[in-house]
């Protein structure tokens, strides 16, 4: 399995380099999500970074670096603290769980992986932020987060990519 | 064996930051957002400063950008509004100007001009149904720029004063003296006034039609003298370069000067015409020295050019106006 992995380069990006990009992930979460948000489609930063540290990280990086982040966004909402905490922790356990069975060498496994993620996610936040208000939730959930998973997805793909170049 | 181990000790440690998620989330909501603020306050406030500024600066982008989409459009607005209320005024005057005329003055639009560098014809959205004829002058209310040559039953065409057939008998009207003479398009269209050799004439001398020559009335403004050029060549005459009234390049509404304004019905000579700034002295003013054998001489080589040629010039002046009474003494 540490072969598909070094195919994927994943582990053989630098610690500096993958560290920057974490920081420009959590850069973006905190400045660029409202400026580049369109129609409701909002690149989710913190699902990116949290995809490629958990598939880099294995299951324990990723649920601390989940954490790390959910709080971090928690932090800035003021409310539901804890709710993304919880949320990004499952997902970056299970991101990292799933690195074995289901990160191949397929070349289009970071856009699944990374909309699915934002998906995964955003069901448990809207759901739980609607409050009984499913209304709002279908709104939201079917209309703004599969734009918001597919920006997501291709701004991630993207930005690993850039990363993963020598 | 030490991955089993290394994965148990994955779970440990999610199910325990699970565990805490939860305290979180079901602490009271005050409590919440007093650890969120402390939280924010020590991780996001570099970020926020930060997302402030770019946020301020987004928004004076986007506002600078609008503003200036803003100006755009009230720049047009005030450019049409200014272009409105120009044409109005030029309207305005334009009918004041009619109306003070003892003469009935045909409104008119250029509906086409020849556009050399100059342009020397024009033709009129009015003809002989609005009783336009041939051989009459087309003024504005800045003065003469020329006469119609030819008139269907709803457009005429003007021969404009740069035309090179163009002539009209001119009078100069000096700081305390006339001199009559001829005016005519040199080279290029520029308008020249010639006048017998000793006569006198400065730049800024304003000249008008005579009233000779059977097509204009007496005082139309034809322009000023811009400079005066002696004739080098024959040394018979004096020409001077005339800077005329009229700037053909911008004219859109004229009006053709019907006959019949004359209490004997003829077009030359009527007196009464105004033009604001333009006043001509009155005939009896004259110095007779003006009126000179070598004066008439030259008006009769060339009076105000007709449709029919020179022959039309003499007799039109012959049979329009009679020559002006001899002056009262000075």
């Amino acid at each position: 399995m540490g072969d598909v992995f070094a195919r994927q380069g994943l582990e053989r990006i630098p610690g500096a380099r993958f560290a920057v990009f974490l920081a420009v992930c959590v850069l973006g979460m905190v400045i660029l999500e409202e400026a580049l948000a369109a129609g409701g489609a909002v690149p989710d930063f913190a699902v990116i970074g949290l995809t490629f540290g958990a598939l880099r990280w294995s299951a324990l990086g990723g649920s601390i670096l989940g954490f790390g982040l959910g709080l971090f966004r928690d932090s800035m909402s003021l409310s539901h603290l804890g709710l993304n905490a919880l949320g990004m922790t499952v997902l970056g356990y299970g991101l990292g769980k799933a690195r074995e069975t289901l990160y191949l060498t397929t070349p289009g496994i970071d856009l699944l992986l990374l909309a699915g993620a934002k998906l995964a996610l955003d069901v448990l936040v809207l759901g739980v932020a609607a409050d009984g208000a499913w209304r709002t939730f279908e709104l939201r959930f079917f209309w703004e987060s599969p734009l918001g998973a597919v920006v997501t997805a291709v701004l991630g793909a993207l930005g690993h990519r850039l990363l993963r170049r020598r | 064996m030490a991955s089993i181990r290394q994965a148990r000790h994955a779970e440990i440690v999610a199910l325990a930051l699970v565990a805490v998620s939860l305290i979180l989330l079901t602490l009271p909501p005050t409590r919440q957002q007093a650890i969120a603020r402390f939280t924010s306050d020590l991780l996001l406030f570099p970020l926020s400063q930060i997302r402030s500024e770019l946020s301020g600066h987004w928004g004076v982008r986007a506002d600078n950008l609008r503003l200036r989409e803003e100006l755009q459009e009230a720049r047009l607005e005030a450019s049409a509004a200014s272009l409105a209320e120009r044409r109005n005024r030029e309207l305005e005057g334009l009918l004041a100007f009619r109306r003070r005329q003892p003469v009935r003055l045909v409104p008119a639009r250029i509906v086409d001009r020849n556009f050399a560098t100059l342009p020397t014809t024009a033709v009129l959205d009015v003809g002989r149904a609005d009783g336009v004829e041939v051989n009459l002058p087309v003024v504005t209310d800045r003065g003469l720029i020329g006469k119609t040559v030819a008139a269907g039953r709803g457009l005429t065409r003007v021969m404009l004063y740069s035309h090179p057939d163009f002539s009209a008998s001119a009078l100069l009207v000096g700081g305390d003296h006339l001199e009559y003479g001829i005016v005519r398009p040199g080279g290029g269209g520029v308008l020249r006034l010639f006048l017998p050799l000793r006569s006198e004439s400065a730049p800024g001398d304003r000249i008008v039609t005579s009233g000779y020559g059977g097509t204009f009335p007496r005082g139309i403004p034809i322009g000023e003298v811009a400079a005066v050029e002696e004739d080098a060549r024959l040394g018979l005459q004096r020409i001077d370069r005339v800077e005329p009234a009229v700037d053909l390049g911008r004219i859109t509404v004229v009006f053709v000067m019907l006959r019949g304004g004359a209490p004997d019905g003829s077009a030359g000579d009527r007196t009464g015409l105004f033009w604001p700034g333009y006043a001509y002295p009155p005939m009896t003013g004259e110095r007779l020295a003006a009126v000179s054998a070598e004066s008439l001489a030259v008006d009769s080589l060339a009076g105000d050019s007709l449709a029919g040629g020179p022959a039309d010039s003499a007799a039109g002046r012959t049979g329009g106006a009679p020559p002006d009474p001899p002056p009262a003494t000075e």
